[in-house]
């Protein structure tokens, strides 16, 4: 370390000095715990446009939103600063419901359920901690639209399929995979949390103008009395490139 | 040493006070600063002949940009914009052939489109509404961007006026329709005789722009393009995800943040009497 290339000679070995080796030893694992959490490599800052790096869907031409025909590489005007410049990217063909959601960062890997509205007009929630669901009444993955998949934080007993959803950070990968085989990824923007009292149904359901992934878990305190939390976690995702 | 075991000791105190936020509180802030916008080009004669670059702040957006052509929406910060058009290999000092200055407001959606003939051209900063429709509708709104029409009325063939008094180069507001396909017709104000018609087609839940084109030799159309899709029926409320099995309860705090709490502790601590030794030697 830069202590010991500033230390001219090996000086005696002072109890002060242990003592202080100790203490610093200690900082140096605090530090090192307070890092994990944020090794997660993040991406682009939060809300920034991401377009792939090589984006392998082309824009649908068949599509509804006719996209300004863009080189791959913009050729350069001097003194202007090139922008990632907006890219529809949908999934061609007809839509195909998601039956498989993989998130490499949080280790998540799951099938997906169908799921609906409850009597109360409330979103259906999986049955099963362990696997996530998509809300069939919207948009696939891959359509212009918001796709919103929940699943639950934990169970009565200990964590569930989306316990670690809260460490996703902007540039997480989310890919989903659907009956017709197309596997799409998805490029966390931002994760947001919404009391459940007050939550943006039109935010998280209205309209979106891209091909939209929503991933809804619960968070916040846990209210006992009611047996639920008071809070719901959105990570707001966008479609990024597919393959098949 | 000393001196950088105290720089030490700060700056690893100051990472653990800048890192502890991410396990408190890992959910991104919003990024409430932010607004959306798209580029259109509705003017019929600048086109394939003068292909234009469009620039957004001094960042070039575009570098070809053909009529009828209509961009992806794009995240910018919100607050004041220009945007400006000039031919393809104009230098970026040249005037622009058309400039727009306007203000973004956070959350909301915009399109500036560029209308008019050539010899006049025009950018226009439209509002795009990306509310949630009524549960089961779409929501379409029209935009007068052909040159040479009279002040027009927009209706359903053989049935409702969705707009009335419409002239270049204004957007309508947005109308609730049921799913279907829809012939629209396009009349001078007042009069019978259509001027245009053609055949919209909307889903529940989708906003949709119809750009009412043409002129200087190009044919007059209606030109239908997507703003966003919602969810057809939206559920209500929150969502159920949780049992309470992870939650914080009576019990002792999680043992990462424990360790954390005892290893600052012991590290200050044994800084202290380190020192305090150094000082009475």
């Amino acid at each position: 370390m830069a202590a010991a290339r500033r230390t001219p000679a090996p000086p005696p070995v002072r109890p002060g000095r242990v003592l202080k080796a100790l203490g610093a030893l200690a900082l140096l694992l605090a530090l090192g715990s307070c890092a994990v959490p944020s090794a997660q490599p993040s991406g682009p800052g939060a809300g920034a446009i991401a377009p792939g790096p090589a984006p392998a869907g082309p824009a649908d031409p068949a599509g509804p939103l006719p996209g300004v025909d863009v080189p791959a590489t913009p050729p350069e005007a001097p003194g202007f600063e090139v922008a990632d410049a907006p890219r529809q990217v949908t999934v061609p063909g007809p839509a195909s419901p998601p039956v498989r959601l993989t998130i490499p960062a949080i280790r998540v890997a799951t099938s997906l359920v169908r799921l609906g509205r409850e009597r109360d007009g409330s979103m259906q929630v999986p049955v099963d901690f362990a696997r996530a669901g998509w809300f069939a009444e919207g948009p696939t993955p891959g359509e212009v639209g918001p796709a919103v998949v929940a699943g639950h934080v934990d169970s009565r007993t200990g964590p569930a399929v989306f316990f670690r959803l809260r460490e996703l950070r902007p540039g997480d990968t989310v890919q989903v995979e659907r009956a017709d085989g197309a596997r799409l990824r998805f490029v966390v923007e931002q994760a947001r949390s919404f009391p459940k009292a007050t939550f943006p149904t039109a935010e998280v359901f209205g309209p979106a103008p891209w091909a939209a992934l929503r991933l809804v878990t619960c968070g916040g305190d846990f209210d006992r009395a009611r047996g639920s939390y008071r809070d719901n976690l959105v990570v707001f995702a966008r479609l990024a490139s597919v393959s098949r | 040493m000393r001196g950088f075991l105290r720089a030490f000791l700060t700056v690893a105190l100051a990472v653990c006070v800048l890192g502890m936020p991410r396990l408190a509180a890992p959910a991104q802030a919003a990024p409430g600063d932010q607004a959306m916008i798209r580029i259109a080009h509705f003017s019929p004669d600048a086109s394939y002949v003068d292909v234009y670059m469009v620039s957004l702040n001094r960042k070039q957006l575009f570098p070809n940009v053909f009529y009828k052509g209509v961009s992806a929406y794009w995240k910018v910060a919100a607050g004041p914009f220009t945007y400006e058009v000039r031919p393809a290999g104009a230098t970026p000092e040249s005037t622009p052939a058309i400039r727009v200055t306007g203000k973004l407001e956070a959350g909301k959606a915009y399109t500036v489109a560029a209308v008019g003939r050539k010899a006049q051209l025009r950018g226009v900063l439209f509002r795009d509404d990306m509310s949630p429709s009524a549960p089961g509708k779409a929501k379409v709104r029209f935009l007068d961007a052909a040159i040479d029409l009279p002040q027009v009325d927009i209706a359903l063939a053989g049935g409702r006026t969705l707009s009335s008094g419409v002239s270049f180069p204004q957007p309508t507001r947005y109308a609730q329709l049921a799913s279907g396909n829809y012939k629209v017709e396009v009349r001078r104000t007042g009069a019978e005789a259509v001027l245009v018609k053609g055949n919209v087609a909307v889903r529940q839940g989708t906003v949709t722009s119809v750009a009412l084109l043409g002129g200087a030799g190009k044919p007059r159309e209606l030109f239908a393009f997507g703003d966003a899709t919602g969810t057809r029926v939206a559920p209500s409320g929150g969502i159920r995800t949780g049992a309470g099995g992870t939650a914080p309860s009576s019990r002792a705090p999680a043992a990462p943040v424990l360790l954390l709490v005892l290893a600052v502790a012991a590290g200050a601590g044994l800084l202290a009497v380190s020192t305090r030794r150094r000082v009475r030697a």
